[in-house]
């Protein structure tokens, strides 16, 4: 035991990493999520989507290990696109491209690669140095926690995401019931009722998580890739040598402020449910400029800047796994596609994941830590060959993309329909996304509807058919207060941002 | 100028509204306790659904849906990245015209084709020829990558199937059984 954290499961994850198939697979993530991270149009979201029903049959550590090398990996491919060619590998890599850019612009691409990597490590290690010591606090939390404060969490869970992602919450609040109610298909062990199963056997088991998420994530995505994706232009050697990009961590240490305050905004920011990597990056980046010596350097090729943006994206991947490993609530994409290995693999996740299996909670945080540094370190290396990458046809890499999402999906169960209910979902998922539906509160709605169903049920037979249980329990008024608190915050912050634009927008119009 | 009638946003909440109003009659046939948390479920996303067609109608409605507490704080940053990143709240509305439809139902029926494929020859005889087929449909593909990239892929299909010892499924005109729904 240290600082009343049990080390046992600690140790045994820590295992893994002496055999040489996880080491391979760490290794073959890590490449995955670099290459998908660099492409502008995919990302290591999309490669752990496709790549996850082949898992299949793996031991759950060894999948986890596998899995978390291309989502610890992928942030830096994000990132080199950035600074490479001002396209940003995934959104939330945007703000790094601001001073990234301008640098490799000034021929210092090097340097700019080496802060963006030491800014990586630097902000993964914060990220889960904060996790764990929030790890003994959560494990009090939770263990006071019953049938009413789950339901609560679950449902005020979907809020807080819907709420805090921005935009209309309403269609937040729409994609996740909708989602939630495509999670009450199929046989209900809780009430021993068949629902909405159109009398088929197919539907027995319900809509298939595999499918669903193929469909809405990899697919949808793929279509917008096809509309979208374009060749870019392709780009010289971008890594000269190792002095500099010693120069660049000696940036990383010079601007150690800004370094800390972005990896506390990223990791601590990352806690609440519904605020992405790109949204931390954003509110790091413009923090930074309003304490920086020189904010007019900003969006010129600042180190400042560069790290400012960097540290937070990296911060926020661990310190963001925090409600999803502590609640069971996700509250990002990310922490959906784990929470979707964990359940496919047999493990229940939610309040009690903590206790009851301590031993994969390690091996996410260690996961994610080692392929953070691991990743970056192979991307700094072989950034003269993804540079050539750029020029690869969307043509070649789209179909591949298709077809392995349907082998996946097949695979997971050998369903043949589980594909064309991915292929279904696909469409569905992109005009959704179109629509300015949410995909991410759609997929927390299918994953929490069985958790609040359950909670619900078992809540009302405690209380004898009362639904004052609700509200009377000390742990569930506080779960209901603090959320409630949150966004009454984001409402009142809403209207402030309201008043303070009205005048501008008035200028504006005359 | 384009009305409100051809946003994408209220044909999709339109067609929500009709798969969720089903899911709520539905839920009306199950037994007492049975019904309560569907009906639950299907009654709030029919309110919200409401409410986001009331706000399609009617901007000012909508106006008080959108959250925005990031504000002026990474303006500079959102106004140069175009307002696309963050969820920009008051971001131009998607029109049916603005969606690439013709695109779109190509990557839609070649996946249908891809799985009408696999349903009679397998895995890998359809592949490669979704592959081809994607490629001729999609642009302007060099043949001799084309023709690699179908043969490796199903190379690559068949190592996996093996490494997992999950035999893929062979196709009705090869013999496999027609999968029971």
């Amino acid at each position: 035991m240290l600082f009343g954290i049990d080390l046992t499961p600690l140790v045994h994850s820590l295992s893994y990493l002496t055999r040489p198939d996880v080491i391979g697979l760490v290794l073959l993530g890590n490449l995955i999520g670099l290459f998908f991270g660099f492409l502008p149009g995919v990302s290591g979201g999309q490669a752990f989507i496709v790549a996850l029903p082949l898992t299949f049959g793996w031991e759950p550590e060894v999948a986890i290990w596998f899995l978390m090398g291309m989502l610890g990996a992928s942030p830096f491919g994000g990132a080199m696109s950035s600074i490479l060619i001002n396209v940003p590998g995934d959104t939330q890599s945007a703000a790094t491209a601001f001073d990234g850019y301008p640098m490799t612009k000034r021929g210092e691409s090097t340097r700019a690669l080496g802060i963006a990597a030491v800014s990586d490590i630097a902000g993964a290690s914060i990220g889960m140095l904060v996790l764990v010591a929030l790890f003994p606090l959560m494990q009090t939390i939770v263990l006071s926690f019953g049938p009413p404060e789950l339901f609560w969490l679950a449902v005020l869970g979907l809020f807080t995401i819907a709420i805090a992602a921005q935009g209309s919450f309403v269609k937040g609040l729409v994609g996740g019931g909708f989602g939630a109610l495509l999670g009450l298909v199929g046989f209900s062990s809780v009430m021993s009722v068949n629902r909405y199963t159109l009398g088929t056997d197919y539907l027995f088991d319900g809509v298939q998580l595999v499918s669903l998420f193929v469909g809405l994530f990899a697919i949808a995505q793929s279509i917008e890739f096809c509309v979208s994706g374009k060749r870019q232009k392709r780009v010289r050697a971008s890594f000269s040598n190792w002095r500099l990009i010693l120069t660049g961590a000696a940036d990383v240490v010079h601007e150690r402020v800004a370094l800390a305050r972005s990896a506390a905004i990223g990791a601590l920011g990352g806690m609440i449910p519904g605020i992405g990597a790109t949204a931390a990056s954003m509110i790091s980046y413009a923090i930074g400029k309003q304490f920086s010596r020189n904010p007019g350097r900003f969006h010129n090729g600042s180190p400042e800047g560069l790290i400012s943006a960097e540290t937070a994206v990296s911060a926020k991947e661990l310190g963001g796994l925090m409600p999803m490993l502590a609640f069971g609530i996700p509250g990002s994409l990310e922490a959906v596609l784990i929470l979707a290995a964990l359940i496919l693999h047999g493990i229940q996740p939610g309040p009690f994941l903590l206790r009851d299996h301590a031993g994969v909670v390690w091996s996410i945080v260690l996961a994610l830590w080692v392929s953070n540094v691991v990743g970056t370190s192979l991307g700094l290396a072989l950034s003269n060959v993804l540079a050539r990458l750029t020029s690869v046809r969307t043509v070649y890499l789209a179909p591949v993309v298709l077809a392995l999402s349907m082998v996946g999906t097949y695979i997971w169960r050998g369903n043949f329909y589980d594909m064309l209910v991915a292929i279904v979902a696909g469409l569905f998922g992109y005009i959704l996304r179109q629509a300015g539906f949410s995909l991410v509160t759609f997929i927390i709605g299918f994953l929490l509807a069985g958790i609040a169903e359950r909670a619900f049920y078992q809540s009302v037979l405690i209380s004898n058919g009362s639904l004052a249980i609700f509200f009377s329990r000390p742990a569930a008024i506080a779960v209901f207060g603090i959320t409630a608190l949150f966004i009454g915050v984001v409402f009142w912050r809403t209207q402030q941002v309201r008043r303070e634009s009205a005048p501008v927008a008035a200028r504006t119009a005359s | 100028v384009q009305s409100r009638w051809t946003s994408l946003s209220l044909w999709a909440s339109l067609l929500l509204m009709l798969i969720a109003a089903l899911f709520f009659f539905g839920a009306l046939g199950l037994g007492q306790a049975a019904r309560t948390f569907p009906l639950m479920v299907s009654s709030f996303t029919l309110l919200a659904l409401l409410l986001v067609l009331v706000g399609e109608l009617f901007p000012r409605v909508e106006h008080l849906f959108e959250i925005n507490w990031t504000g002026g704080a990474v303006a500079e940053e959102q106004e140069q990245l175009g307002g696309e990143v963050l969820n920009a709240p008051g971001a131009a509305a998607v029109h049916l015209r603005d969606v690439p439809w013709r695109m779109v139902f190509t990557v839609f029926g070649s996946l249908l084709f891809l799985a009408f494929g696999i349903f009679l020859a397998g895995f890998f005889v359809a592949v490669p020829v979704f592959i081809l087929l994607f490629q001729f449909l999609y642009g302007d593909a060099n043949w001799k990558g084309t023709v690699g990239l179908a043969i490796g892929s199903t190379l690559v299909i068949f190592a996996l199937s093996t490494l997992i010892q999950t035999p893929l499924f062979g196709g009705v005109l090869f013999g496999a059984p027609v999968p029971p729904f």
